[in-house]
């Protein structure tokens, strides 16, 4: 009996709603607090930046590919946009805009990587190797503009800029509304246009994309620079939010990503998966750390316990598509 | 047969290819009239593949010529040889196992429709109804056109691989041994369907192993070994034993 794609899509996020409605029954039980309106709040702020951050990598997974750098360029982006207000004063709008650029300048690097110095094969090497390079070089580099400072941007001076990571719209954390701003557009790239139907042509099969027609090379270029200007508007996002950029923020982060996206139902070899998907999982993964550290569970546990709770999820994935085929 | 008279609706000349140390091809003519089908034959790495991916344009020649319809072309990627009217059944289907059939029917031309004049959007019910069409047409059994191609048997993944290369009216159509992965009610199928093709006015070349089947669809037969061109002849002089006989170049 054929199973329609919609069947085994809705499966998966059921069940991420479920364990993350689950999640929350256990952890308001175990710390009250969790529950409270100021921390709902604060996980669901952060939430959203790292949804942000996880689609980007989405994108690129989907398209057959994968991305080690979101961590660095929020990093290296937080400083770098810290620094032109801060430092260099420059209006807020612009310097927004400056650092967005950059963010197109390190996908524009990825895709021409993976493109260019690679023939149209499989790409999760060269993908894989060219991103690992940005997050040590981009990490490098954000430790290295102020020898390891913190860049201080505060509200007194610039009110708007901190505005959009730290304020409340319409009840919402804006970061939030970012957010479902991004996740309509992706939606709507993925779903509703040519373009959509090529990233999951070549995520699905290269031969298939190939004889089609798709620009193979094209395609893959702006997966990139998508992924990395998402990764960068998330940089940006973390420094208003908590008003300095740290040369350290974003170390680990490409763990978040990838768990998400994996949690999330999205396959890594490619071609299969959904943004939502991912949005639930990456609100799965971190609810586990916020909620351990609220706890008062010992953080050399976090990780093990988030760990653990990661591979089953995947596991399951795993084991579900395995049983459906 | 009137072919004898007619201009040649595809005409391959002095095609060469070499792959590193192999001589895939060397200095390979082939011709293909209108309304008919052209079965090409050979062993194992004959070349049958290699000559029908350069004119598809998955490959490009290391030397030679295309002409269609007397005019000289260049194919450089499949998007030229389609715009040419040129399409290709490929023997593992070359099909997305995790779009579904629709997708994969129109991967690589979808069709759009302005929204509110500004925005190109995929026509998914433009789409829709023609792929419906065009695997009706076939008189294939889909099941539901939503599943993922994965899920589907051998013979209806061809029939959304041969519903994708008949999509615009092509002029050729290359079947690359299309019975591989078929059963035999399956076949018969096909080879009714391959007449029907040529009757309604598209040209087919046919790569199989399947002797018979040749014997059974085509007009001409064209034999290669070891990437020459040993034989062309007309379906009606030769014997299934003499094409053996060539294939394996015993004579």
């Amino acid at each position: 009996m054929p199973l329609t794609a919609r069947a085994i899509i809705r499966r998966i996020e059921t069940g991420l709603i479920a364990a993350v409605l689950a999640l929350f029954v256990l952890f308001g039980i175990l710390e009250p607090q969790f529950l409270s309106v100021g921390s709902l709040n604060n996980i669901f702020r952060f939430v959203s930046i790292l949804g942000i951050m996880a689609i980007g990598e989405t994108f690129v997974i989907l398209s057959g590919g994968i991305d080690l750098s979101p961590g660095s360029v929020i990093g290296l982006t937080g400083m770098v946009v810290g620094g032109l207000l801060s430092y260099f004063k420059v209006q807020w709008l612009l310097a927004i805009f400056l650092t967005l650029l950059l963010g197109v300048a390190i996908g524009a690097w990825h895709g021409f990587f993976t493109t260019k110095l690679s023939p149209p094969m499989p790409q999760i090497a060269p993908s894989f190797l060219v991103t690992l390079g940005t997050l040590i070089v981009g990490r490098g580099v954000a430790q290295y503009l102020t020898r390891g400072y913190p860049i201080l941007v505060t509200p007194i001076d610039q009110p708007i800029f901190t505005y959009l990571g730290g304020g409340t719209s319409l009840g919402l954390p804006v970061p939030l509304i970012f957010l479902l701003i991004v996740t309509a557009i992706v939606v709507f790239a993925l779903y509703f246009t040519p373009f959509g139907r090529h990233v999951f042509g070549i995520g699905g099969s290269l031969e298939a994309a190939r004889v089609s027609g798709i620009d193979i090379n094209r395609t893959r270029f702006s997966v990139y620079i998508i992924s990395a200007v998402l990764f960068s508007f998330a940089g940006i996002l973390i420094t208003a939010m908590l008003n300095a950029a740290y040369p350290g923020t974003g170390s680990g982060y490409e763990l978040i990503a990838i768990s998400s996206v994996a949690i999330g139902g999205v396959s890594l070899a490619g071609g299969e998966g959904t943004p939502y998907g991912t949005l639930l999982g990456v609100t799965l993964v971190w609810s586990i750390q916020t909620g351990l550290v609220m706890t008062n569970v010992s953080p050399y546990l976090t990780d093990i316990i988030t760990g653990i709770i990661l591979i089953f999820a995947v596991g399951v994935n795993l084991y579900n598509k395995i049983r459906i085929r | 047969m009137s072919s004898l008279e007619q201009r040649p609706l595809v005409e391959m000349k002095g095609i060469s290819k070499t792959f590193g140390a192999i001589n895939a091809l060397q200095n390979v003519d082939l011709t293909l009239y209108n309304d008919e089908i052209l079965g090409l034959v050979g062993d194992n790495a004959a070349g049958k593949s290699t000559l029908m991916k350069i004119l598809t344009g998955v490959h490009k020649a290391d030397e030679g010529k295309i002409y269609i319809e007397g005019k000289e072309v260049t194919v450089n990627r499949p998007s030229d040889a389609r715009a040419l009217g040129i399409e290709m059944v490929y023997q593992d289907f070359a099909l997305a196992p995790n779009l579904d059939v629709i997708d994969n029917i129109f991967l690589g031309r979808e069709e759009t429709k302005n929204l509110g004049g500004l925005i190109k959007v995929l026509d998914k019910s433009g789409m829709r109804e023609r792929g419906i069409n065009a695997i009706q047409a076939l008189q294939v059994d889909m099941g539901q056109f939503d599943s993922l191609v994965r899920f589907l048997s051998g013979g209806q993944q061809q029939a959304v691989a041969i519903a994708r290369a008949t999509l615009y009216r092509p002029k050729v159509i290359v079947m690359d041994e299309p019975s591989a992965s078929l059963s035999v009610k399956a076949i018969q199928r096909l080879l009714e369907l391959m007449k029907r093709f040529k009757e309604e006015g598209i040209s087919l070349i046919f790569i199989t192993h399947r002797l018979p089947d040749i014997f059974s669809v085509s007009d001409r037969i064209m034999v290669l070994r070891a990437g020459k061109k040993v034989a062309e002849k007309k379906i009606t002089e030769v014997t299934l034993d003499s094409v053996i006989k060539l294939i394996l170049g015993l004579t």
